[in-house]
C-alpha cells in the first residue's frame, strides 16, 4: 500500500515541469555558490603563499645581512643595523602565524569576511592587540555589506523556499483539483497519504541534496572519502534543518486552508525567521551591548603614557633604577625611540586588561544574548553549524586571535629585555629565536546544534498533533 | 445494501437532514430529487462518513459508517458533481491508483477492460488526465466503481454538466451497472433522468424525504406536478 | 472614473485583513528600527567627536620636545556621523571609522564596526532603510498580485467589462489606489519620524531626495506588481513571480555580483598593499632614516651641491627637517599613486555592480539611498582624501618648524610646547550631495529608466489586455 501511494506520488511529481525546473534552478545555484566558495578560498590561500613568501625573503635577506654586517661588507649605523633586537624582533624577523582553512572551509565564509586569517607576530604592530588589528582587508565595504553567495546562504536562505514551493500544497491541491473527495471516499486515511506524500518529498530534497553536494565536491576537487565525517555531520544538519520546514509545512497544510494562504502563511515564516529575527536579534545585541571599546582605547592609552610620552628620559631612567638586573642605561645601539617604544608597550600592556576584558566581556554578551535567542530561529543555528564545520565560526576565530595575542606576547617578552640591555643578535642567535606556528583543531561535533533544530521539529510536530486532536 | 435509520445532522443549530429512513436493495437506483439545500448531498456525504450524524445509523452493506469509516469505503464508490482526478497522471493510471488504495490488484491489461467497459474511448486510456473531458472523467469514476468491485454507488449530481449525448451513456451505464446487482444512490436536479435511469425516485423538502414512490409508477408529466406540488 | 476605481481598490485593500496586519507589522518594526537606529547614532555620533577632542587636546597639551617626536605621537581623526546615517547606515559598519596620522606613513581607517559584532552580521542591519528596501516591496506585493486577477478569479472581470471601462483606466485606477496606499504610509512617517528625531533641520532637500528615491523604488514595483497581476491570470502563480523577482532583486543578485566582482577584480589584502607601498618606497622613494641607501645619499649630495657647500651644518636650514620633508614629498607622490590605483579598482568594482542593475532595481536604489545618506563608498572615499591632505599639511607645518630650529645631527633639539597648539586643526565637513554628480549620473538614469520601463510595462500590459477575449 505504501510503496503504491509513494509510486504514484512519484509519477506526480516528476511530470511537474515546474517542479522539474524548480529542481534544476536549486542544481544550478548549488553549483554556482560552492564555485564561489571554493575560488574565495583558493584567493585566500594564494594570499597566504604570498605572505608566507614574503616571511620567507624577509627572514634570509636578515640573516644574509648579518653575515655581511659580521664581516665588515656593510657598513651601517643605528637605524639600519639588522642585528639590533627590533630589526630582528620587527621587520625583518616577524613571522605570520596562519589560520589555514581546510577541505569543507568554503561551506561558510563566515567570519572569515570580518576577521583576518594571519596575524604577523612581530614587535612592529603599533596595535599590540589582536582585538585592535584590523582584519588585513582593502576589501571594497560595498562587497562586505553584500556578503557572499556561498552554500550556507543557498541553504539557509534560499532551500526553505523551494521546500516551500515543493510542499505548500500538498493537501490543498488534492481539494482544489477536486481530488480529494474521491480520495477520502477510498479506505485509508488521508492523515497516512499525507505523511507518505511529505516524506516522499523529504527524501526526494535530502537525495538530491546529497547527491549533489557529493558531485559538486569532487567536482571542485574535494575528497568525498578523506571529509566523510564532515560531510555526514554537514548532511545531517541539512536534513534537520529541511524536516523543521516540512514539519512546518505539514502543519499548515493540516489548517485546511487554500494553496494561496497556505503559500502565504509558509512565506510570512520564511520572512520571519530568516529575515526579520535574526537582523533583530542583531539590532538588540548591539543595542544592549553596545561594543566600541576600540575608539576608546586611543584616548585611554594616550592617557596612560603620558608621562612616557613627554619625559621620555626621565620615565627610562626611573624604570633601570627600579630594575637593577637591567644594569646601567645605554642607548647607543638602535634610535632612541625604540627604547621608549618598548617600555610604552609595556605599559600599554600592564594597563590595558581592564578595557580588553571589557571588549571581550561585551562581545561575550552578545554571543550568549544571540545563543540565548537562537532557538527562535532555526536558519541560525544551522548557521552557526556550518561556520563551525567550516571552520569560520565566531569560536574559531576567537581561539586564533588568543593564540595570536598569547605568541605575541611571548614575542614581546622575549625582546624586551634584549632592547633594554641594548643587545645585538647574532647569526645564531637569530636562527634560535622561537617560531610560532597555529593548528587548527578540527570540531567535528555539531551534534547539539542539530538535536535542537530537530527539537524544533519536534515541537512544530506536537503542534501538529494537537491540531489533529482539535479536528 | 444502503440503508439510513432515523438519519438526522444539524448545522449551527439548524437541522438539515430529519430523521431520514431508506433503504435501497441491489440492483435498484435511488434517485433523490429536492432544491438545493434540500438535504441530498448530506445524505450523501453521510453515507461516505465526511460528516457525522447528530442521531440515527447509515449502513453501507450492513455495516455502520461511523462504526467501520474504513471498511465501509471498501464497498462503495463515490462520483461527485464534478469528478476530478490527478492532471499529471493518464486515466488508466489514475484508476490503477484509485483501486491500489482500496487494495485490489490488478493488470495492466485487466484495468484496461475496465475502462473500455466504461465506456472510455480507447485512444485515450493513456493519455494524461489534463485532456479529457467531464463526461470521460466521469467514466474515469464508474471505471474504479468496477474495479473495486463495489457494492454500492453514491453519486450526487453525476449528469449536471454534462451534454445530451454523455448524459444518456452516463445513465445506460449506470442502468448496466445495477443490473450487476450494485445499489446506486443518485443525487439530481435532473427529472427526466430520474424517471428514466432510476428505479425509485425520492423528493426531498428541507431536510425531510416528503415522498418515495417507484419510477414505473409514474409518468413524467404526473412526476413533473408532483415535484413541483412538493417544493412548493 | 479613474478615482471611481481607486476608490473602490482601496475600499477593498482597507477591508483586507491581511493588509491591516502587514501595515501595522510594518509600522511596528519601523518605529523599533528608527528608535534603535537614532540611538545607536547619537551614541555612536558623540562618541567620535569627544575620541576626536580628546585625541587633540592631548596633541596640544605635550611638553616640550622635538618636533618630530611630537609628529610620531601623532593624532586620531574620526569619521563623522551623517544625520541621514540614521535612515541608511549604509557602508558605515564595514568601512571603520578612526584614521591615525603620523609621518613617514599614510595610514587606513581602523576599528570597523562589524568587527565588535559579527555573528550575525550577514543577516542585514535592520536599520528604517531596510524596511523601506526590503520589507515595504513585499507590502506592495501583497496589494498588488491578484489586482487584476482577482477581478477574473471571481467572474467579476466580464461584468466589468460590460460597462465599457476601458482596459488603460482600469490599471490605471488600480495603480493610483496602490500609489495613494504607498503615498499615505510612507510620507507622514517619513516626515513625523525625521522632524522628531532630527528636528526642523531635517526638512532640507537631502532628506526629500531620499524620501523621493524611496517612493521611486515603491512605484516600480507597484507598476510591476499590476503588471504581472494583469499577464497571469492566476493569482498563486503572479505571486510566486513577483516574490522570486523580489528576491531575485534585492538578495541573489548582489550577491552573486559581489563574487563575480571578486573574481574579476580582487581587492588587495592590507599587508599586500603595504608590501608593495613599501618595495615602491625602497626603490624610488627617500628613507630620511636610512642614510646609507643610495637615493639618501643622492638627495644628501644633491643638496649639498646646490648650495655649493661642503658640511650639513654649513647649510642655511636644518637638514633633518629638510630632508624629513622632502622624504615625505617623495612618498607621498607614492602613496597617491598606490591608493589612486586602489580607487580606480572600487570603482572598476562599483561599475559592476552598477551594471547589475539592468537586472536589479534594488541595487541602484541602495546605492542611491546610501549616497544620499552620506554613507556611501565614495564619502569614505573623500572622508580619507581629506585626511591624508590633513596629513600632509600636519607633516608639513611640523617639518618646516623644524627647518627653521638650529641643527644639531645627534642631539635632538626640543621645542617649547606652546608650538603644539599653531599646528592646524582638521576640519571637516561630510560632502553631502556632491559627489552625486560625479559618481551617480549612470545609477540616477538607470534608475528612471527602471521606472521608466516599469510604466512602459504598464501600458503594455493594458494594450495586452484589450486583445484578450473574455
Amino acid at each position: 500500500m505504501v510503496r503504491h501511494i509513494i509510486y504514484f506520488e512519484w509519477k506526480n511529481i516528476i511530470r511537474n515541469k515546474a517542479i522539474i525546473w524548480l529542481v534544476f534552478t536549486f542544481l544550478l545555484i548549488l553549483g554556482l555558490s560552492i564555485y564561489n566558495g571554493t575560488s574565495n578560498i583558493n584567493y585566500q590561500l594564494e594570499n597566504i603563499k604570498k605572505c608566507k613568501q614574503d616571511e620567507q625573503q624577509r627572514f634570509e635577506n636578515l640573516l644574509a645581512d648579518i653575515k655581511k654586517v659580521e664581516s665588515g661588507e656593510l657598513k651601517v649605523n643605528a637605524y639600519t643595523n639588522p642585528k639590533t633586537p627590533y630589526m630582528v624582533g620587527g621587520k625583518s624577523g616577524g613571522h605570520e602565524i596562519i589560520k589555514m582553512p581546510h577541505d569543507l572551509s568554503f561551506i561558510s565564509m563566515g567570519l572569515s569576511d570580518y576577521y583576518p586569517y594571519h596575524y604577523q607576530i612581530s614587535l612592529r604592530n603599533q596595535q599590540l592587540f589582536s582585538f585592535l588589528m584590523g582584519d588585513d582587508r582593502m576589501e571594497n565595504p560595498v562587497n562586505q555589506l553584500n556578503s557572499n553567495f556561498d552554500l550556507a546562504f543557498v541553504l539557509i536562505w534560499l532551500l526553505p523556499l523551494f521546500i516551500i514551493a515543493f510542499s505548500y500544497n500538498v493537501l490543498s491541491s488534492e481539494k482544489e483539483q477536486g481530488t480529494f473527495k474521491l480520495l477520502k471516499a477510498q479506505p485509508v486515511s488521508i492523515t497516512r497519504i499525507l505523511i507518505i506524500k511529505i516524506l516522499l518529498r523529504f527524501v526526494i530534497i535530502i537525495g538530491i541534496i546529497a547527491i549533489s553536494i557529493c558531485l559538486f565536491f569532487s567536482l571542485f576537487g574535494v575528497s568525498i572519502v578523506d571529509n566523510i565525517t564532515a560531510i555526514i555531520n554537514l548532511l545531517s544538519a541539512i536534513s534537520a534543518y529541511v524536516l523543521f520546514w516540512f514539519m512546518l509545512s505539514i502543519l499548515v497544510n493540516l489548517f485546511n486552508k487554500n494553496s494561496s494562504i497556505n503559500a502565504g502563511i509558509l512565506f510570512t515564516s520564511w520572512l520571519l525567521i530568516i529575515l526579520i529575527i535574526p537582523t533583530l536579534l542583531n539590532l538588540v545585541a548591539n543595542y544592549k551591548y553596545p561594543v566600541s571599546t576600540r575608539i576608546e582605547y586611543i584616548s585611554f592609552v594616550r592617557d596612560a603614557t603620558c608621562e612616557i610620552d613627554n619625559n621620555p628620559d626621565k620615565v627610562l631612567d626611573k624604570y633601570f633604577s627600579e630594575h637593577p638586573e637591567l644594569g646601567t642605561r645605554k642607548s647607543e645601539n638602535m634610535p632612541f625611540w625604540v627604547y621608549t617604544v618598548a617600555l610604552k608597550n609595556k605599559i600599554v600592556e600592564e594597563v590595558s586588561d581592564s578595557l580588553i576584558m571589557k571588549y571581550k566581556s561585551q562581545l561575550n554578551n552578545q554571543i550568549e544574548f544571540i545563543s540565548y535567542w537562537k532557538y527562535f530561529s532555526p536558519a541560525i543555528i544551522l548557521q552557526q553549524a556550518l561556520d563551525k564545520l567550516s571552520g569560520n565560526s565566531t569560536n574559531d576565530f576567537l581561539k586564533f586571535q588568543a593564540k595570536a595575542d598569547e605568541y605575541n606576547y611571548k614575542w614581546r617578552r622575549c625582546f624586551f629585555q634584549k632592547i633594554l640591555k641594548d643587545e645585538l643578535l647574532s647569526k645564531d642567535d637569530v636562527l634560535d629565536l622561537p617560531r610560532y606556528s597555529y593548528e587548527y583543531e578540527k570540531e567535528n561535533s555539531i551534534v547539539t546544534h542539530s538535536l535542537f533544530i530537530l527539537a524544533c521539529c519536534v515541537v512544530v510536530g506536537g503542534l501538529i498533533f494537537l491540531r489533529k486532536k482539535f479536528v | 445494501m444502503i440503508e439510513a435509520i432515523d438519519l438526522s445532522k444539524i448545522f449551527d443549530g439548524k437541522t438539515v437532514l430529519n430523521n431520514l429512513n431508506l433503504k435501497i436493495e441491489k440492483g435498484q437506483i435511488f434517485c433523490l430529487l429536492g432544491a438545493n439545500g434540500a438535504g441530498k448531498t448530506t445524505t450523501i456525504n453521510l453515507f461516505l462518513g465526511f460528516i457525522k450524524a447528530d442521531s440515527g445509523n447509515a449502513f453501507i452493506n450492513q455495516l455502520d459508517v461511523s462504526k467501520h469509516p474504513l471498511e465501509t469505503k471498501k464497498h462503495l464508490a463515490y462520483i461527485p458533481e464534478n469528478l476530478m482526478l490527478y492532471p499529471y497522471l493518464t486515466g488508466l493510471e489514475n484508476l490503477e491508483y484509485f483501486t491500489g488504495l482500496a487494495r485490489k490488484k490488478y493488470s495492466q491489461n485487466e484495468l484496461h477492460e475496465f475502462l473500455l467497459e466504461s465506456g472510455l474511448q480507447e485512444s485515450y486510456i493513456n493519455k494524461r488526465i489534463s485532456t479529457y473531458s467531464k463526461g470521460m472523467r466521469q467514466k474515469v469514476g464508474i471505471a474504479v466503481a468496477l474495479a473495486k468491485d463495489a457494492k454500492v454507488l453514491l453519486l450526487d449530481e453525476p449528469t449536471s454538466g454534462l451534454d445530451p449525448k454523455s448524459g444518456n451513456e452516463f445513465a445506460e451505464l449506470l442502468i448496466k451497472l445495477s443490473h450487476q446487482g450494485i445499489a446506486v444512490l443518485m443525487a439530481t436536479h435532473d427529472l427526466f433522468r430520474a424517471k428514466e435511469t432510476g428505479t425509485h425516485i425520492g423528493i426531498m423538502k428541507e431536510g425531510y424525504l416528503v415522498d418515495t414512490f417507484p419510477s414505473e409508477n409514474i409518468n413524467h408529466s404526473e412526476l413533473e406536478s408532483l415535484y413541483i406540488n412538493h417544493i412548493k | 472614473m479613474l478615482w471611481l476605481i481607486a476608490r473602490k481598490e482601496l475600499k477593498e485593500i482597507f477591508r483586507y485583513g491581511v493588509f491591516k496586519i502587514s501595515v501595522l507589522i510594518l509600522f511596528v518594526l519601523l518605529f523599533i528600527s528608527l528608535a534603535i537606529s537614532y540611538s545607536y547614532n547619537q551614541y555612536v555620533s558623540t562618541l567620535h567627536t569627544k575620541s576626536e577632542e580628546e585625541s587633540r587636546e592631548l596633541w596640544d597639551n605635550q611638553e616640550n620636545k622635538n618636533q618630530h617626536s611630537a609628529a610620531h605621537y601623532g593624532i586620531h581623526l574620526l569619521k563623522p556621523k551623517s544625520s541621514l546615517a540614521l535612515w541608511d547606515n549604509g557602508i558605515d559598519r564595514y568601512s571603520g571609522a578612526a584614521i591615525f596620522i603620523e609621518p613617514h606613513l599614510r595610514n587606513n581607517t581602523m576599528f570597523k564596526a562589524v568587527q565588535d559584532s559579527p555573528m550575525l552580521a550577514k543577516w542585514g542591519e535592520f536599520t528604517p532603510s531596510y524596511i523601506m528596501l526590503y520589507l515595504l516591496p513585499l507590502l506592495i506585493i501583497l496589494i498588488t498580485f491578484n489586482m487584476v486577477s482577482r477581478e477574473k478569479e471571481q467572474g467579476t472581470y466580464r461584468l466589468l467589462r460590460s460597462q465599457g471601462v476601458s482596459s488603460l483606466k482600469l490599471l490605471a485606477g488600480k495603480t493610483l489606489a496602490a500609489w495613494i496606499i504607498i503615498i499615505l504610509l510612507i510620507i507622514p512617517v517619513f516626515l513625523i519620524a525625521g522632524i522628531v528625531l532630527g528636528g526642523l533641520a531635517f526638512l532640507n532637500y537631502k532628506s526629500f531626495l531620499l524620501l523621493l528615491m524611496y517612493l521611486l523604488y515603491a512605484g516600480i514595483f507597484i507598476h510591476i506588481g499590476v503588471t504581472v497581476s494583469t499577464l497571469i491570470n492566476k493569482s498563486s502563480v503572479s505571486i510566486i513571480i513577483l516574490i522570486g523577482f523580489w528576491i531575485f532583486s534585492s538578495w541573489v543578485v548582489p550577491k552573486i555580483t559581489t563574487n563575480i566582482v571578486q573574481n574579476i577584480y580582487p581587492s588587495p589584502l592590507e599587508s599586500e598593499l603595504k608590501r608593495q607601498i613599501r618595495d615602491d618606497i625602497e626603490e624610488n622613494g627617500i628613507q630620511r632614516h636610512n642614510t646609507t641607501h643610495k637615493n639618501t645619499i643622492a638627495f644628501t649630495n644633491s643638496v649639498l651641491k646646490e648650495y655649493n657647500v661642503d658640511s650639513l651644518h654649513k647649510l642655511p636650514f636644518n637638514f633633518n627637517g629638510y630632508i624629513l620633508q622632502a622624504a615625505e614629498d617623495t612618498n607621498n607622490l607614492i602613496f597617491d599613486k598606490h591608493y589612486a590605483n586602489l580607487y580606480k579598482l572600487y570603482e572598476k568594482q562599483m561599475r559592476t555592480h552598477e551594471i547589475s542593475g539592468i537586472v536589479s532595481p534594488f541595487t541602484l536604489v541602495r546605492q542611491l539611498s546610501m549616497g544620499v545618506c552620506n554613507t556611501d563608498l565614495w564619502t569614505h572615499i573623500h572622508f580619507t582624501e581629506a585626511t591624508d591632505e590633513y596629513r600632509k599639511i600636519f607633516i608639513k607645518t611640523i617639518n618646516d618648524d623644524l627647518i627653521k630650529s638650529p641643527y644639531e645631527p645627534n642631539q635632538r633639539f626640543i621645542r617649547s610646547k606652546d608650538f603644539w597648539k599653531k599646528v592646524p586643526k582638521f576640519e571637516y565637513e561630510l560632502p553631502g550631495l556632491q559627489l552625486f554628480g560625479q559618481y551617480y549620473n549612470t545609477v540616477i538614469a538607470m534608475y528612471l529608466l527602471w521606472f521608466a520601463a516599469s510604466l512602459g510595462m504598464l501600458l503594455f500590459a493594458s494594450k495586452k489586455l484589450n486583445s484578450k477575449q473574455w
